[in-house]
């Protein structure tokens, strides 16, 4: 898959810039689940952040993760990022967090970006892959 | 260093927007993910974690409840926009003068669109005055300064009083005929409002009730009316709260007018209402 084929697949708009330093916001769903978030590319770093799943059904939550984190995951490799950070930003679902920690996220507090406001911290579960 | 001007939602906040309205507000004027969060926590003090739930929340709530906020709130804007227009042009007239002859000046409303014409004729029967007005094509009717002021006058006195001060209508509802679709509220003293299964709101003036007890021959067409219309996605969501409620449709529709705070109130102490006559106002 392309760099743009991805980013299409978490329904990240046309018009945005995906480069080093921007940051772009998805949104896509599956099922009754809408996942917003953001991803970031810093040279060799990429962070993806997944910011909400909001389902009515429980059940829907897990498949529109693992998109995001499969996603997540092709993209570092086709812009050759070798680390990924994953974020799990004030994950709310319980059902979600049971994914999250399962994929072996840990706990830690993240600097919360100006894009969202800079203000503090924010509790994040987090994981950090090595691409190469 | 981002900039961002949120002037115009903490103008909203001064009305009393809840934090899920200016977020929905905020995707409406097309703000991207980020801006909207930045507005959230910028104009409403929210936490990151606040905020997202808001955004959360927000999304949880039908659109349609909005929507229909929104509706309900032209709705009355539209009709009081039209009072207020009829009092402008002082087109309505309709009376027995000294001499015991009718006298009219009619109007007609419908879907915003207004149009006055008048006439100073007298006539010497309310059927001669009504029949002049049908034979003229006159697809409006007529209506009386003093229903108008009436109507105002609850209007204002709901807009400035609180939930438990409402007035409501408590006369006899009746002639709701279901094959027909319509509920109406007629009264020798009260200004009539109805809804229709469509979702077309209609105040009827008080000249189509005399016109009914005078027995003269004045089709819904002619009689003096404004008229609202809800769109279809609005009436299928109203038709299963009433299902709901166990009501009928009209019926709970008047009373969602009569009784639900129109959205986005200007000051969260003058929550503008719609109501109809009580015999308890003051």
């Amino acid at each position: 898959m392309t760099k743009s084929e991805i980013l299409k697949s978490l329904g990240v708009e046309d018009t945005a810039t995906f480069d080093t330093g921007n940051s772009v916001w998805y949104s896509y769903q599956i099922r009754s689940a809408k996942v917003i978030g953001y991803i970031q590319s810093q040279g060799i770093y990429l962070t993806a952040s997944i910011f909400s799943i909001n389902s009515q059904n429980p059940q829907d939550g897990g498949p529109a993760f693992r998109r995001f984190y499969k996603a997540s995951q092709k993209l570092a490799t086709v812009i050759n990022a070798t680390k990924l950070e994953i974020l799990a930003i004030a994950i709310i679902n319980e059902d979600i967090l049971e994914h999250v920690i399962d994929l072996g996220f840990t706990a830690k507090q993240v600097v919360i970006p100006e894009e969202l406001g800079n203000n503090g911290t924010v509790e994040c579960y987090s994981k950090i892959i090595d691409m190469r | 260093m981002i900039q961002d001007n949120f002037s115009h939602f903490e103008l909203l906040k001064t009305q009393g927007y809840s934090p899920e309205q200016a977020y929905l507000e905020a995707e409406q004027q097309g703000l991207d993910f980020f801006a909207q969060i930045r507005m959230l926590r910028a104009v409403y003090h929210l936490s990151l974690p606040e905020a997202k739930e808001v955004m959360m929340v927000a999304h949880h709530q039908p659109q349609a409840s909005v929507q229909k906020a929104d509706i309900l709130k032209q709705h009355y804007q539209n009709l009081l926009e039209t009072l207020e227009l009829v009092e402008q042009n002082k087109t309505w007239e309709f009376s027995q003068d000294e001499a015991s002859q009718w006298y009219w000046k009619s109007y007609s409303a419908a879907k915003g669109n207004f149009k006055t014409t008048t006439s100073t004729t007298r006539y010497a029967s309310l059927d001669e005055c009504l029949a002049n007005a049908t034979a003229n094509g006159y697809d409006g009717g007529i209506v009386t300064e003093a229903e108008v002021q009436q109507v105002k006058q609850l209007f204002r006195h709901n807009q400035h009083g609180s939930p438990d001060e409402v007035v409501y209508e408590d006369g006899d509802w009746h002639n709701y005929d279901p094959d027909d679709g319509n509920f109406e509220k007629v009264d020798e003293d009260s200004n009539v409002f109805e809804i229709d299964r469509e979702g077309t709101l209609t105040y009827w003036g008080k000249s189509w009730q005399l016109a009914n007890q005078e027995e003269a021959e004045l089709t819904t067409s002619d009689a003096n009316r404004i008229t609202l219309d809800f769109p279809p996605n609005l009436v299928k969501e109203l038709s299963v709260e009433a299902t709901q409620e166990g009501l009928s449709f009209p019926d709970y529709v008047l009373r969602v007018l009569v009784t639900r705070p129109i959205a986005t109130p200007r000051h969260r102490s003058e929550s503008p209402f719609i109501s109809v006559k009580s015999a308890q106002s003051p």
